[in-house]
């Protein structure tokens, strides 16, 4: 048991990173990333959450190592291919483990021996308890990790343990090398990817192979976070918070994910549109003869002298109201009528400009799948923008809009789905999903010199129909928004 | 504080309350500042399966009203509590697209009273949304934090 710290840190399911919050309104925040996804790592505070659990569903399919109160599989695996792990790197960290775990190994009952300390090790709000359950057989590691802390990890065989949905640990192994090598936990196969295919089957009475050994260790170390530096691959960290295991941990997860979709709304007009619209000051005929006697914003009566601005759809407001309005939501205040294009959205958000020059009319048609993927990454689906009714009018008023005859342009387009600019009644299902694809069409028919002129292609690729957006295309998105994620948290840490 | 824009277009709506009232089944509870205005909404006729039952509505505006809609819940406390409706939390946070992504400045608070009233009168079956306890427990204090998915017109 970790003897508890004064000054406990806090581990932060959004970054990863273990620190001290910043409380704003009384809520913690994360003090590198601001996230709000926090988990005190103080076991007198956070007691064993384990308990509060729902007991598993019976019917999973997967019997109960899927079960949502089994311990999460280790983390690392994503980054690490199943099989293939450095052998120079499971050595090191044998070695690491190896004379600590040696020392500490003390054979003992698993009873008793839950601790905030281990239920980390087993991780976050969502892990199961390692050695947790009555009866069995099994082996306490205390780790001394080089970061500071100590660490304690039950390994052992626990018989007719059910109720937890704990996937039971395999037995004590007959491996000689070390301490550590001769444990097999027993971690279900991870959900993602690939990496069901061990060695063999490995129940609770078969040990690991040496990738899931390591996957192990390495979900050890990344819980602890002593060793978050040490371990390779893509991310450069264990990503703790893409496992959980419970519905309350997917819960929070979910509701992280929607709200993290980005803000939600409609998405503003480009400098460019707004500068664009007729400004006029209101002199005595124009007062006389509109029929708008009042800034619909302000509610003040217009008087001669101020300084107007009118949308297409012919509504006129103060230039000092409509403005800031346009630069949150694109659409007139009294009609809806859009001043942003209906698709490619995404690149407007972000940058405020990009997607001025497109205008696209094809929002039939999507997919079911596009859909969700626009619920979930906050694209412009008919229910999260909503300012579109006029859509199909806006080439013809927008000054800036590309006419949507060019739709009808032969596609002389990508073979790269990703970077390539796809045909517009392809972008439907294509741009939500990536922001790279959704600008350059606006480059590519419009300004030759941003486009991406590698990328053009002879022919789209057959597979690019709206309904169908291809594995290969999905992974490769996944992959983007991983580094962009990375991304963003590197220039947080800076 | 309250921006210029903001105050005076406060002003405004909270002379034109005073000097022609507010529709029936809504009152304003306070108008203490520029900032935060509570009304009471209670739903009149006989049809309506909140006979007898008012509600506060807790409106904070911020300095970019009307530019940025108020942050809009129904009052949860020891005096009232939020109505049962399928798209009213238990915590008071009210999932309606107005509030959300088809807010306009155009709106103001008496018509946000006015669409929450009449929310509340089309409705049949006094429950809570679903996953609400779910949401309540993760929700941030403020809804507007809140990424709401409007699916239900007919209410």
């Amino acid at each position: 048991m970790s003897s508890p710290r004064p000054d406990p840190f806090w581990l932060c399911h959004e970054c990863g990173a273990q620190m001290r919050p910043i409380r704003v309104n009384g809520v913690p925040h994360c003090a590198s990333c601001n996230g709000e996804f926090l988990e005190i790592l103080d076991p007198n505070v956070n007691p064993d959450p384990f308990h509060e659990l729902p007991p598993a569903p019976p019917t999973r399919p997967m019997g109960s190592s899927a079960s949502p109160g089994s311990p999460r599989p280790a983390p690392g695996s994503p980054p690490l291919p199943d099989g293939n792990a450095p052998p120079g790197l499971l050595q090191s960290i044998l070695n690491i483990f190896g004379p600590a775990a040696q020392e500490g190994a003390t054979p003992s009952s698993p009873s008793g021996q839950r601790s905030g300390t281990e239920q980390r090790l087993g991780g976050g709000p969502s892990q199961g308890p390692i050695g947790g359950g009555d009866g069995g057989n099994g082996r306490t590691f205390t780790f001394n990790f080089p970061g500071g802390g100590q660490g304690r990890v039950v390994f052992g065989n626990i018989s007719g343990h059910v109720g937890g949905g704990m996937g039971p640990f395999g037995p004590v192994g007959g491996d000689p090398h070390d301490g550590a090598g001769g444990f097999f936990p027993g971690f279900p196969p991870p959900p993602r990817g690939q990496n069901g295919q061990h060695d063999g089957p490995h129940g609770p009475e078969q040990p690991l192979a040496g990738a899931d050994l390591l996957r192990a260790l390495m979900s050890i170390m990344a819980e602890d976070g002593g060793l978050g530096g040490f371990v390779p691959g893509p991310q450069g960290r264990m990503d703790t918070g893409d496992y959980v295991m419970t519905q309350q941990g997917f819960d929070q997860v979910l509701e992280q994910l929607m709200q993290a979709a980005g803000p939600q709304g409609p998405l503003p007009a480009s400098d460019v549109v707004i500068e664009g619209l007729p400004r006029f000051k209101v002199d005595e005929k124009a007062l006389e003869q509109s029929q708008f006697k009042d800034c619909p914003v302000c509610k003040d009566d217009f008087e001669i002298g101020d300084e107007v601005m009118r949308i297409p759809c012919a509504h006129i407001f103060h230039v000092d109201c409509l403005q800031p309005w346009l630069k949150v939501n694109g659409s007139c205040p009294v009609c809806r009528f859009s001043l942003v294009p209906a698709q490619g959205n995404e690149p407007s958000r972000r940058s405020g400009t990009g997607a001025q020059t497109t205008q696209r009319d094809n929002q039939g048609g999507q997919s079911t799948l596009t859909n969700i993927l626009n619920r979930l990454w906050g694209q412009g689906g008919a229910s999260s923008n909503p300012t579109s009714p006029a859509e199909d009018q806006a080439p013809s008023h927008s000054p800036f809009a590309v006419p949507a005859t060019s739709s009808t342009a032969p596609s002389s387009h990508p073979g790269d789905l990703l970077h390539g600019t796809p045909p517009p009644q392809l972008q439907t299902a294509i741009s939500p999903t990536s922001p790279q694809a959704s600008t350059s069409p606006a480059a590519g028919r419009n300004d030759v010199a941003s486009g991406e002129p590698a990328e053009h292609a002879p022919d789209p690729p057959e597979a690019a129909i709206p309904s169908a957006i291809p594995e290969e295309y999905r992974a490769r998105h996944r992959q983007r928004e991983r580094e962009q994620h990375q991304h963003e948290y590197g220039d947080d840490l800076d | 504080m309250a921006s210029n824009l903001s105050t005076k277009r406060l002003m405004k709506e909270l002379a034109e309350i005073r000097s022609k009232g507010t529709p029936d089944g809504i009152v304003l509870l306070s108008a203490d500042n520029m900032e935060e205005w509570r009304f009471l909404i209670s739903v009149l006729g006989e049809e309506t399966v909140y006979m007898g039952e008012t509600f506060a509505l807790k409106m904070k505006f911020g300095s970019r009203y009307p530019i940025d809609g108020p942050e809009v819940t129904f009052v949860a406390d020891t005096q009232y509590q939020p109505p049962l409706h399928p798209h009213v939390y238990s915590n008071g946070h009210i999932c309606a697209s107005i509030l959300g992504n088809e807010w306009s400045p155009v709106l103001n608070a008496v018509a946000i009273c006015i669409t929450m009233q009449s929310m509340l009168a089309s409705n049949k079956k006094k429950e809570r949304p679903e996953g609400n306890d779910r949401y309540v427990r993760n929700a941030p204090s403020n809804p507007k934090d809140t990424r709401w998915h409007y699916d239900d017109d007919t209410v």
